[in-house]
């Protein structure tokens, strides 16, 4: 990477450029309290690490990836369990917009419930792939596979998340019926 | 109704952060995280990995070799990387640069480097050399030039990277390798930890029970922090105490 002012230049570019989208991952899944470690050691890991960072659009995969790791071992750690948001990550009284509509909100609510049924794996590649919007390439740095092996299994995630998206639906169907039989 | 649309779209709108939201690496936040990040001091991993690699270098051809005796299938490493580091000689202290790989042929990924004008090849040069892949220590891929026709994998104590044979478990087991590098690159983890992680990381990726994971040898204060290697073998994950050089 070359002398210091060389390697600052390359890790500002690349803070710059994917600080926000990291910020974003992070906070989908971590509890606000963590967020803001999440994404310091995350840039700590690709400061320290810079020479292995995938040059271009792979660099935020890459990024990505670490987030994961470090979320991950805090998960595993216990230390902070307790302020984590259960694995779907996300969906937090505060970001929720109380003019959505509640069709809306119950809608997310089914979503975020078919997710859970879900192995985590299944989960994980799914959100990379609708909410951060990745590519099997990309999915592929995150997931430490091969592109192909990510198409795979994104297939896979999509149909038990359909499968288990129909279960949730039926649920709150026969739940509606329930609230609207007569007594 | 918003039950009708496909479960694509349903899982896409409950994206619960949108990008914009956040706040750009200008803002006084993010430019007080890029300062403290600058601050902070660059830990050099290299004595830390080349200890463990010389752990590796030992150990790592000792399991292969009786694998191979055993005819074990599981000899078969890891053959989906993400990355590869293409070397310019066939040593591990050659000039190497990573690259990311993107098809399916490993060996393809470093060959731009040695095309004319390429990184190692910038005065024009000649044809591409014959490339070969091995695991290198860690578990990682390196892809070396052939030179006298020798077999640069075993010159340098490393396994050849193959086909497998269960890709599901190769897979698994790539992903296990590329967790463990980046978990005990930079830190001093001690055994406990390292176990538990190493544990946990098994279970994730389903290579347990059929993997397991052991101390090579006692923790001591000299050397209190963990290295993985691998026993194909017996389908071990080996921690090996190392000293601690991630701090000053």
């Amino acid at each position: 990477m070359g002398s210091p002012p060389d390697r600052r230049r390359a890790f500002q570019s690349i803070y710059e450029l994917h600080y926000r989208h990291v910020a974003a991952y992070a906070r989908r899944r971590a509890a606000p309290g963590d967020v803001d470690d999440v994404v310091a050691e995350t840039f700590l890991v690709a400061w320290r690490r810079l020479e292995v960072i995938p040059t271009g659009e792979l660099a935020l995969a890459w990024l990505y990836g670490v987030a994961r790791r470090v979320i991950s071992q805090r998960q595993r750690s216990g230390r902070r369990r307790d302020r984590l948001v259960a694995r779907l990550g996300g969906l937090r009284a505060d970001d929720e917009d109380t003019a959505v509509i509640s069709e809306t909100l119950d809608d997310r609510e089914r979503v975020r419930a078919a997710l859970a049924l879900l192995r985590d794996p299944d989960q994980e590649i799914l959100r990379l792939s609708k909410w951060e919007g990745l590519s099997a390439t990309e999915l592929s740095v995150v997931l430490g596979c091969s592109p192909n092996a990510a198409t795979i299994r994104l297939h896979r995630a999509h149909k038990r998340f359909a499968k288990a998206l129909r279960i949730v639906d039926g649920k709150a169907q026969e739940e509606l019926a329930e609230e609207e039989a007569p007594t | 109704m918003s039950v009708r649309r496909s479960p694509e779209e349903r899982l896409r709108d409950a994206n619960p952060v949108s990008v914009e939201d956040m706040p750009p690496a200008s803002s006084p936040q993010g430019r007080a995280l890029f300062e403290r990040i600058l601050d902070s001091p660059i830990r050099e991993p290299r004595p830390a990995r080349s200890r463990r690699r010389r752990l590796a270098l030992v150990l790592v051809p000792i399991a292969l070799a009786a694998g191979l005796a055993a005819g074990y299938e599981w000899l078969r490493p890891a053959r989906n990387p993400i990355q590869v580091a293409c070397f310019d000689d066939p040593s591990l202290r050659a000039s190497r640069e990573v690259r990311p790989v993107t098809g399916a042929d490993v060996t393809a990924t470093c060959v731009e480097l040695w095309l004319s004008g390429g990184r190692f090849a910038p005065a024009g040069g000649g044809a591409v050399p014959p490339l070969a892949p091995c695991i290198l220590p860690g578990g990682a891929v390196g892809v070396f030039p052939v030179r006298g026709g020798a077999d640069p994998c075993g010159a340098l104590g490393l396994a050849q990277l193959q086909e497998s044979e269960d890709p599901e478990g190769a897979i698994a087991l790539a992903e296990l390798q590329e967790s463990l590098a980046t978990h005990f690159v930079n830190d001093c983890v001690s055994e406990s930890d390292a176990l538990a992680f190493v544990q946990g990381e098994l279970g994730r990726l389903g290579l347990a029970p059929t993997w397991t994971v052991k101390p090579l040898r006692p923790f001591t204060s000299r050397e209190p922090c963990a290295g993985p290697s691998y026993d194909f073998l017996t389908h071990t994950v080996l921690l090996s105490p190392v000293r601690n050089t991630s701090t000053p």
